[in-house]
Parts: C-alpha cells; sequence; structure tokens
C-alpha cells in the first residue's frame, strides 16, 4: 500500500468536508477576483466616459463660449456665486473645479488677444486633478480651432495650428494576452491565494491534531513519520495550487462574459497562449509547494491552532511583500532587472505577468523555476525534520 | 510480550532543566495477562506507554515488545501494538467507517479482510447505528467505542491502554473495561496505566506502582497488600508513595537517601503534569 498517497487523500476527504476550507481556498478567490474585475471594471468605464461631470463656473452677466465648449464635451454646470464660494466649496470637497471667466472673455478672445481663465482646484483630490485635465483638454480643443481658423483665413495650412502631431500606437500582441491593467493585478491575486488558500487548513493539520490528540494515534501507526509527512505536504499543495488556479479561472471566466462594463479590461476578450498557460502552470506547482511546506512547517513548530494562526500572520506579510511590490514594479525600472529572477514570490508575480502578457522570457522563466523548486524542497526537508524530532512533535 | 530493563526517559521542562520522566525502570508483561501502572498524574504512566509504543525514544535503556526492540525495531513494534487512551481522539469530520478504513490501511490492511474486520468490529462494538455519522457528531460514548474498534482491528497481540476510563461516565468505562478483560483472555498482552485503584484490583494480574518515574513496588494486587502491611490497594499505594516522600525530606535534611534513589534533576517532585519535551541529554 502507498501509505503517503492514503494519508493524502484521508487529508482531502477532510479539506472537502470542511466549509471554512472550502469557502477560503476555492469560493473565496473566486469571489474575490470577480468582485475586483467588476469594481475596476465600473472604475474604468466611470473615468473614461467622464460624461456629466460637474464643473462649477463662478456667474457672469452674459455666458461666456467656453461654458458651450465644456457642455459640448458632456460636462454639467453649476453656477457659483463667487470666486471666494468657489474656493470654499473646493476645499470642502462640494465642488472639484471652479472655474472664473473673465466677462469680457468673448470680447478678447475675438479681438485676437489671450483670456485667461482661473481654474480653482485641489492638487491633493485626483477628482480635482481629473477635472482640471478636462478643462485643460476643453482648453486646447478651443485654442486650436481659434488658431486654425485664423490660419484658414489667411490661406496658410491649418497643420500649423500643431506643427508637432505625437500619434499614439499601441502595440498589437501576436496571440492575444491580457490588458495591462489585469496583468498587473492577477499575479498578485494568484500568489497570495496560493498562500492563503493553504492558510486556515495548515493550521489545522498538525498543530489542530497535536491539540486534538489525533497525532499521536497517528504517530503510533506503523507508517513512517515521513511517509506521513509526505501525505499532508502533498495534500496541502494541492490545496494552495487549486486555491492558485481558482483565482485564474475566475478572471478567465469573467473575460469571456459578454458584460458591456468588462470591456474596457477586456477589449479583445482573454487569450492567454499555451506558451503563456504552460509557464503559468510551471511556476504556480513549485509555488504551491514551496507555500505548503513552509506552512506545514509553521504548523509542526507550533504547539496548538492558536500559536500556529500567529507565526502565519506574521509569516503573510513577508509573503505579501513582494506580492505588493510585483503589482508597481511596472512603474519602476526594475521589471527587467536580472535580481528580481531570485526574489523568491516576486518572481514568481513577474513571469505570471510576462505570462499574462503573452511573452515568454526563458532566463527569468528558468531562473524562477529553479528558485521555487529549491525553496520547496528545503521547505520540505524542514518539515520532514521536525517530524522526526519528538521535542517539535510533543510540544504540547 | 513486553520487557523493559533500565528504562530511561529525560526531558527538559519549560525552564530548560533536565528532568528524569522514566528513571531505569525494568518491567515485563505476559500474554494473557493485564500489566497494570499506578501512579498519580505526572508519575511517568503515558511517558512510559510513549516510549514503548516507539513515539518516544529512550533516553539509555532498553525495550522490547512482541519480539521486537523498541529503538531499533520501532515499524514492527507499532504494528504490533494497539494504543488506546481517552486523550487520543478520532478524526472529527470522518465517520466511524472511514476512521477504521483509514486505520485499517495504515496497519497495511487492504481490500475484502479490511472490510471483513470492519464488519466484525460494528457488530461486536454496536457501531452499525451511527456507523455513517461524522464522528463530531457522535457521543463520547459512542466515540470511544469507534476508538475500541480502532485499536483492535488489526487484531495486535500486544495492547496499551492508557487510563482508557478518565473522564468516561461508569456505563461506558463499564464497556471499556469489559473489552480490556476479554482481550486479555484472547491471550493478549495488555499493558494498563491508571490511577485507579479499583480499575487496577480488577483487571490486573499484576501491578506496578509508579512514581517520579520510578517503581516503588510491583507484584500481584495480594503480594502488594502484603509486603506493605495494608488492607486495600489505596492504602497499599499510599504507603508506597509516601515512603519515598518520607525518604527525599530525610535525604534533604542529610538523612539517609531514598531507596527508589529517584533524583529529579531541577524539577520538583510534586509536580503533576507531565514534562514538556526537550531533546535528550544523550
Amino acid at each position: 500500500m502507498n501509505f503517503t498517497r492514503h494519508v493524502f487523500l484521508k487529508e482531502i476527504r477532510e479539506m472537502l468536508r470542511d466549509k471554512r476550507v472550502v469557502q477560503s481556498a476555492l469560493v473565496g478567490p473566486v469571489f474575490l477576483v470577480i468582485m475586483f474585475v467588476f469594481l475596476f471594471g465600473f472604475l474604468q468605464s466611470t473615468l473614461k466616459e467622464r460624461k456629466g461631470q460637474k464643473i462649477h463656473v463662478v456667474k457672469t452677466k452674459t455666458e461666456p463660449s467656453f461654458i458651450a465648449a465644456l457642455r459640448k464635451q458632456g460636462a454639467k454646470i453649476v453656477p457659483v456665486d463667487s470666486v471666494e464660494k468657489g474656493e470654499s466649496m473646493v476645499k470642502t470637497g462640494d465642488a472639484k473645479i471652479v472655474l472664473a471667466i473673465p466677462e469680457d472673455y468673448d470680447a478678447t478672445v475675438a479681438s485676437g488677444r489671450q483670456a485667461k481663465i482661473s481654474a480653482i482646484f485641489d492638487q491633493d483630490q485626483p477628482a480635482s486633478e481629473i477635472g482640471l485635465a478636462d478643462v485643460a483638454r476643453v482648453a486646447a480643443a478651443s485654442n486650436k480651432a481659434s488658431v486654425e481658423k485664423l490660419l484658414v483665413s489667411r490661406d496658410l495650412p491649418k497643420d500649423l495650428a500643431e506643427p508637432i502631431l505625437v500619434e499614439r500606437k499601441p502595440v498589437q500582441r501576436k496571440e492575444g494576452g491580457m490588458g495591462g491593467f489585469l496583468a498587473g493585478l492577477m499575479p498578485y491575486l494568484i500568489v497570495i491565494w496560493a498562500f492563503y488558500g493553504g492558510f486556515s487548513q495548515a493550521s489545522d493539520m498538525v498543530a489542530g491534531e497535536k491539540e486534538r490528540s489525533t497525532l499521536e494515534t497517528l504517530l503510533i501507526s506503523p507508517v513512517s513519520r515521513l511517509k506521513i509527512a509526505m501525505g499532508k505536504f502533498w495534500g496541502l499543495t494541492v490545496l494552495c495550487l487549486t486555491s492558485s488556479l481558482s483565482s485564474l479561472i475566475a478572471v478567465l471566466l469573467a473575460g469571456s462574459l459578454p458584460i458591456p462594463l468588462l470591456k474596457g479590461l477586456f477589449p479583445t476578450g482573454v487569450h492567454v497562449n499555451v506558451v503563456g498557460v504552460a509557464s503559468i502552470l510551471a511556476v504556480i506547482v513549485p509555488l504551491s509547494a514551496m507555500f505548503a511546506g513552509l506552512l506545514l512547517a509553521i504548523s509542526t513548530v507550533a504547539r496548538n491552532i492558536r500559536e500556529c494562526q500567529g507565526y502565519l500572520t506574521l509569516v503573510s506579510f513577508i509573503v505579501l511583500m513582494p506580492a505588493i511590490f510585483s503589482q508597481f514594479i511596472g512603474y519602476t525600472d526594475f521589471a527587467k532587472a536580472a535580481w528580481v529572477s531570485w526574489v523568491p514570490i516576486l518572481n514568481s508575480a513577474m513571469v505570471l505577468r510576462s505570462a499574462m502578457l503573452g511573452n515568454f522570457e526563458a532566463m527569468p522563466f528558468i531562473t524562477t523555476l529553479l528558485v521555487n523548486v529549491v525553496l520547496a524542497a528545503i521547505a520540505l526537508r524542514a518539515v520532514v525534520v521536525m517530524f522526526g524530532r519528538e521535542n517539535v512533535l510533543w510540544r504540547i | 510480550m513486553v520487557r523493559t530493563t533500565e528504562l530511561k526517559k529525560q526531558f527538559s521542562d519549560a525552564k530548560g532543566r533536565w528532568v528524569k520522566a522514566v528513571d531505569g525502570v525494568s518491567m515485563e508483561a505476559k500474554p494473557g495477562q493485564v500489566f497494570g501502572l499506578l501512579g498519580v498524574n505526572g508519575a511517568g504512566k503515558t511517558t512510559m506507554l510513549r516510549l514503548l509504543s516507539t513515539v518516544l525514544q529512550p533516553t539509555s535503556g532498553s525495550g522490547e515488545v512482541a519480539g521486537f526492540d523498541i529503538v531499533t525495531q520501532s515499524e514492527q513494534v507499532r504494528a504490533s501494538i494497539g494504543f488506546m487512551s481517552t486523550s487520543t481522539a478520532l478524526y472529527g469530520r470522518l465517520t466511524p467507517i472511514e476512521t477504521l478504513r483509514f486505520f485499517g490501511g495504515l496497519y497495511g490492511l487492504t481490500g475484502r479482510d479490511l472490510e471483513k474486520r470492519i464488519g466484525a468490529s460494528v457488530e461486536r462494538l454496536g457501531i452499525g447505528d451511527f456507523a455513517d455519522r461524522l464522528c463530531d457528531k457522535l457521543s463520547t460514548g459512542q466515540k470511544q467505542r469507534v476508538s475500541i474498534a480502532r485499536t483492535l482491528l488489526h487484531d495486535p497481540p500486544v495492547l496499551f491502554f492508557d487510563e482508557p476510563t478518565a473522564g468516561l461516565d461508569v456505563l461506558t468505562s463499564q464497556s471499556v473495561l469489559g473489552f480490556i478483560e476479554e482481550a486479555r483472555d484472547q491471550g493478549k498482552t495488555v499493558v494498563f496505566s491508571t490511577h485507579a485503584m479499583s480499575e487496577a484490583e480488577r483487571l490486573c494480574n499484576h501491578v506496578a506502582v509508579i512514581h517520579d518515574g520510578v517503581i516503588k513496588g510491583e507484584g500481584t494486587v495480594q503480594e502488594l497488600l502484603q509486603a506493605t502491611g495494608t488492607n486495600s490497594m489505596e492504602k497499599a499505594f499510599l504507603r508506597l508513595v509516601e515512603s519515598e516522600s518520607e525518604g527525599s525530606k530525610a535525604a534533604e535534611s542529610g538523612g539517609t537517601k531514598n531507596e527508589g534513589g529517584a533524583e529529579r534533576e531541577g524539577g520538583s517532585p510534586e509536580t503533576n503534569a507531565e514534562p514538556t519535551v526537550g531533546e535528550s541529554p544523550q
């Protein structure tokens, strides 16, 4: 009989009957990821469309033409009695931006002189900055239209109104890939769920068995401690892996749903190629094994469930650091740095990011795989050694 | 057969001091007999049984269970024993049938043989009514019956019972004691630890009074009563244990060394709780 498999199957059976495990390792990642996707889809569509945004304008005797231009862009104009009142509203957050347009605005523009519009905004509020950018865009379009009109009236080419044009040409990936935003977020979620998926069960597996006195019965059986430890290790690895894959499947599901809200996040759907899927799996499997070994080692050292959860909470902060950094590494120059491939967790997140963007780079992938396999082996070895030490197992 | 020679186990306690939990115990339990280890909490009974079941390694001395050495043939020893105590629990998310299948598998039982044994155990112990209910949902008495079935499933020649009736109601206790008697009558070697004198009197063919890890006296119940000049096991037990305490006091005040020679390095002899396990100094 294969005793490791026997212990493994018992662990899996127990896990599937534990509501906490099913909720935290299977339902949790799917629910959370779908919630994330919908939330960011909503935010993105809101920021993109910006129609109906309120722009406060200090009252004038006659309505300047600039206000009509703002309305044309979908802005909702709200009159304010005075500049002072407008400043106060910006300070209290009742207004994002307040424009003070001079009474002679249209006359000044018509005479070819520069008209100054004062924009009162709060530089610490992103919404206020966005309002300012909207106003600046309308002003730039008005400026361009005025100059073009002037150039045409003098028989000059209207392109002179914008002598330099920066044309945006986004790269089209050959075989699909996720959007950049999701490619930044998803590795983080996949990595942390590989850890948190096993979090609740880990404390039960050895520390819980010590606390409930079931471990003694298990150790009195003729099966070697190595096989018992291995059975538990593989059980936890499967749980970590399942949890991690659940989050990935949730994104793929969300991407395949024909929901208008998510169109901005998945403009062309989700098409991670075969190499991408293979490299994701190749990274997640040893990563899950590494986390399982770490979690099980902590559970073996701990006297009881409470002590184990205390240790796990501390360790979770260490796991979170590189995972969080992976989200922002795209804003730094480190994304391509060689050392990144040697930093556990961060390296996995970076390989996952590349795979989701439809890229595959051999060296970072091989290094990451190597680091994960070595660390998983070390973690497993630690578990096996601790299972052989009576002063660890009997710290009840 | 269970035999030990000068078996010793030292632990470090919570303060890092070395405590002799079992200090040179030599004993012999024969097939068809119940060997009783009688002692207060913290006397060394559980440590003794854990040494015999090979989950703990002795600091020195030797032991043999069912003809196998407890240090060099630990897997064969574990395959030859059944171990039960009130502290050993069942997996709450498994049913009694799944529990028996799991443990049967650990003892190498498979297929029809395993199912046949499970069927016999279920019938014999009256588990049928709750065989498919999760162990978490069972009453204490039902759990204990499942524990007995688990202990006996692989039909081991040697059985260890570590205070198997502690915390149980009278009916369940009687049922457990009945199974121990049955096992004895089937010719199995039974080592039974307890602090209940009445249980020792009822079950044991041979009793060893253990205190501070040292055997203070042993023999049949009658032999112990005669040796101590008392008319009950309770009095005999107290006489044996108190003579040790008086000896210790005399030794501390510069008098004679006690006969048992029990020295607890740095630890308090009155300590009731089992010490924390630490690395052996050897």
